[in-house]
């Protein structure tokens, strides 16, 4: 009945982190190194041990917890420190704000909010602050003060639920096209036009097409940090969250699917239209779907997120802890838009004029120049 | 021997008549200054011959700028040159006009009213200095006609007062008008559209610039085209004319491929053609006649301003010729078309906006993805059904509707268009109606 897990150390007791680059979780204090299976066989062997302490921690727990009703808010102690560790109803782990332990929330992991498959981090903080200042070199529009002026204000190793939706889809769409042909003999123009109505089929196998289950994350941010390569997904464990924050689903599996459920469809629409070439003014009538061995799954995926500062606005950058994509929205300088403008106008406006001087002065152009 | 002595005089006396005949031939009409061509000489005189010897009385002409005397020179004229017995003579000087009929039959034919409608007829001609003399010898013969037919002159009445001994002033009746090189008159004003100083004036610009550009620069004006058209009239009146600069006459007086440009307006038709040939052709194009030229004077002639239009045409010759002379005749695209460059500066302007979008565009990562299409598993994919139903035909119809063909206006290709006239020359140049 675990709370709140801490992985400690079995050497030194020091708070212990998932190591993206070895993809075991080290202690940075005494750098042993272990594996997350290691570690939970070492805990269930502590845990029989130790129940008595497990439990008084555990027990004390209860009574701490205090919960804001108003604003959903939730907060945890930490167990190595005594300090408050806020979150919502959705946070599963976090870093204490004051001994950097990391507090894993159990209960969110458990029964239906137990992820299928996660995940792990590859790449670390450093490599997250690297992406960002390539992520702004050779952007001529930022304003120059960005760079310099700007601050990271907070960068964030999170686990972001995901849904992710398999299926093998069959779907008929009946389009309605036309072909026509004119033709003329010196006293009526004449045009045939043919209806036609295309019948298509097919059948298609969709695997882990990703939805963002997290309220809280902007869907379109996490939709750029597409794609992530699922053949190194592992089954859940609670020891890849040590050292990073988590959180658990908050939108409804329902509700992911439409979504999931849009894009392929999309995506067939567009494939089966390619096979109406030929036909002129082609316009969808019917379309029926059928989804058959459908797979749900949860899936916790890395996210490192930056909140940059600047000018009184706060931008969100976020790069894919497995692959490195870095993405974000970035301001625009106006000024120097016009600028760069400016100068490009003048040098096609004035080669283009200067041409059609050139030109005539070369006798070429004919009538017109 | 006495015999052919005789035979031989007989004989010369026979002659002479001729020999006097022919020494009479070239006085009928005099001119101490150049009003027209020897041919033109040739042909009034014959007029003059032909008319003395039908109808008996003689009838004379003279100009005689040296003739400030007018009536003691015409009445010496009357005695020494004149050698018929009856004759009507018209003295002219450069201010004064003067009629003297010498014999009693003429005296009878001519009187006061008839000397003035043959006066009438004169002068009613103007820039035309041979058509003068001409309309002054057929009014003559007429008089004559009716007089010898029905015994008398009609609109006459019996001379009651003496004939008068003045000279009656006509200042500038017969101008110094201007010739081609090859002797042709520049203005040929048969509708009698301007005065004679403006017949001078213009005659006179109008040979300048033909010899200063070696292009014949013709004005002419008739009442009516008759049965040709505008264009016909003027490339035959060009050719057989023989105008053009440089151009040799066959023994008809036709000439072809002359360098030169005629204006033609009839009156009655209200319609003008530009005739163009040899240099004429190229210096003259199809763009600069419609489009400068003919700018220039149509204006003038809508408001029936014949001396200004003929002018604007002068003035616009002069430059046409002078362009053309510098190497590129007046065409299609001879100024710098500011639309063109107008337009190639602003799509500059707007293609500017590509690149700068494009480095705008690098700042905008982030999107909602609305496809999965990398989701698909590629070999899963299957098309099922490929079926195209025919569901229906059917065939709409509409009239034909030839395209338009835009000509002339905007039209201009560059260069000039030619055909080829009556006398087989090639001519370009434009008609129209004003």
């Amino acid at each position: 009945m675990a709370q709140l897990l801490e992985y400690k150390c079995p050497s030194c007791g020091a708070s212990l982190q998932f190591d993206s680059g070895s993809q075991q979780v080290v202690c940075p204090y005494c750098d042993s190194s272990f594996t997350p299976q290691s570690l939970i066989d070492y805990d269930a062997f502590l845990k029989q041990d130790a129940a008595n302490e497990h439990s008084e921690t555990w027990e004390k727990k209860p009574e701490e917890w205090a919960k804001d009703e108003a604003s959903g808010l939730n907060v945890y102690v930490c167990s190595a420190c005594g300090g408050e560790v806020l979150g919502d109803d959705t946070l599963a782990s976090a870093r204490c704000p004051f001994c950097d332990n990391t507090v894993i929330m159990k209960r969110q992991f458990t029964g239906e909010w137990k992820p299928d498959l996660v995940l792990p981090f590859k790449l670390d903080r450093e490599h997250a602050k690297e992406a960002f200042k390539k992520h702004l070199f050779g952007k001529k529009l930022l304003p120059k003060a960005f760079r310099s002026q700007s601050n990271i204000e907070e960068i964030k190793g999170i686990y972001v639920p995901f849904w992710l939706f398999s299926s093998d889809v069959q779907t008929n769409i009946r389009y309605r096209g036309s072909r026509s042909r004119s033709w003329s003999d010196g006293k009526y123009d004449y045009v045939e036009t043919s209806n036609y109505a295309l019948l298509r089929g097919a059948d298609a196998h969709f695997e882990r097409i990703p939805v963002d289950g997290s309220m809280k994350m902007n869907d379109a941010l996490m939709d750029s940090l597409e794609p992530f390569d699922f053949s190194e997904a592992v089954d859940f464990q609670t020891a890849y969250l040590a050292g990073y924050f988590a959180d658990r689903y908050d939108v409804d599996a329902e509700k992911s699917v439409a979504r999931a459920k849009n894009r392929f469809v999309n995506t067939l629409d567009s494939v089966m239209s390619q096979t109406t070439a030929g036909y002129s003014s082609v316009s969808r009538e019917t379309t029926t779907m059928s989804e058959h061995n459908n797979r749900r799954e949860y899936a916790l995926l890395p996210v490192w997120l930056l909140h940059v500062r600047w000018k009184e606005k706060l931008y969100t950058f976020a790069m894919n802890g497995q692959t490195g994509k870095f993405v974000g929205n970035l301001p625009f300088d106006k000024s120097r838009y016009w600028k760069y403008w400016l100068l490009y106008a003048l040098a096609f406006g004035g080669g283009l004029a200067g041409l059609v001087i050139l030109l005539h002065y070369l006798g070429l152009g004919g009538g017109c120049l | 021997m006495k015999r052919t002595l005789s035979l031989l005089l007989i004989a010369i006396l026979l002659l002479c008549p001729l020999f006097s005949a022919r020494a009479d031939d070239s006085a009928y009409i005099a001119t101490d200054t150049y009003l027209f061509s020897s041919e033109a000489t040739e042909r009034l005189n014959a007029r003059a011959e032909e008319i003395g010897q039908e109808r008996g009385v003689a009838v004379y002409f003279f100009y005689m700028k040296a003739a400030t005397d007018l009536i003691g020179f015409t009445k010496d004229y009357a005695v020494t040159n004149v050698a018929e017995s009856d004759a009507i003579i018209l003295g002219l000087n450069d201010t004064l006009y003067y009629f003297y009929a010498k014999g009693e039959t003429a005296g009878k034919i001519f009187t006061e009213s008839a000397k003035d409608a043959l006066w009438t007829a004169f002068a009613s001609i103007t820039g035309d200095n041979e058509g003068k003399v001409r309309a002054y010898l057929d009014a003559a013969d007429e008089m004559l006609e009716e007089y010898f037919a029905a015994g008398v002159v009609t609109a006459t009445e019996e001379p009651t007062s003496e004939p008068t001994e003045e000279p009656t002033p006509a200042p500038t009746q017969m101008p110094p008008v201007s010739y081609t090189k090859d002797g042709k008159l520049t203005v040929v004003d048969s509708a009698g559209l301007l005065t004679a100083e403006q017949v001078t004036a213009l005659s006179g610009r109008l040979a300048e610039i033909g010899e200063k550009y070696r292009c014949d620069v013709i004005v002419a004006t008739v009442p009516s085209l008759g049965y040709k058209t505008a264009e016909e009239y003027a490339d035959d009146f060009f050719d057989y004319n023989g105008y053009g600069y440089g151009a040799v006459p066959d023994e008809n007086g036709t000439t072809i491929n002359g360098d030169g440009i005629l204006l033609l307006l009839s009156t009655e038709d209200r319609d003008f053609a530009v005739s163009t040939s040899g240099y004429g052709i190229k210096a003259f194009t199809d763009y600069g006649i419609q489009t400068d030229l003919e700018a220039a004077f149509l204006p003038y002639l809508r408001d029936n301003r014949w001396y200004e239009a003929f002018n604007a045409y002068a003035d616009r010759c002069d430059w046409l010729l002078n362009t053309a002379r510098k190497g590129k005749p007046y065409d299609v695209g001879y100024y710098l078309n500011g639309v063109a460059v107008a337009i190639a500066a602003i799509a500059g302007l707007l293609l500017a906006f590509i690149p700068v979008n494009a480095m705008k565009r690098q700042l905008t990562v982030v999107y909602e993805k609305k496809n999965a299409d990398e989701y698909l598993t590629r070999d899963s994919f299957h098309l099922t059904q490929n079926t195209d139903l025919l569901l229906g035909t059917h065939t709409s119809r509409s009239v034909h509707v030839e395209p338009e063909r835009s000509s002339g206006g905007g039209g201009f290709g560059g260069g000039s268009s030619t055909h080829t006239s009556s006398s087989g020359g090639t001519h370009g140049g434009h008609s129209g109606k004003f």
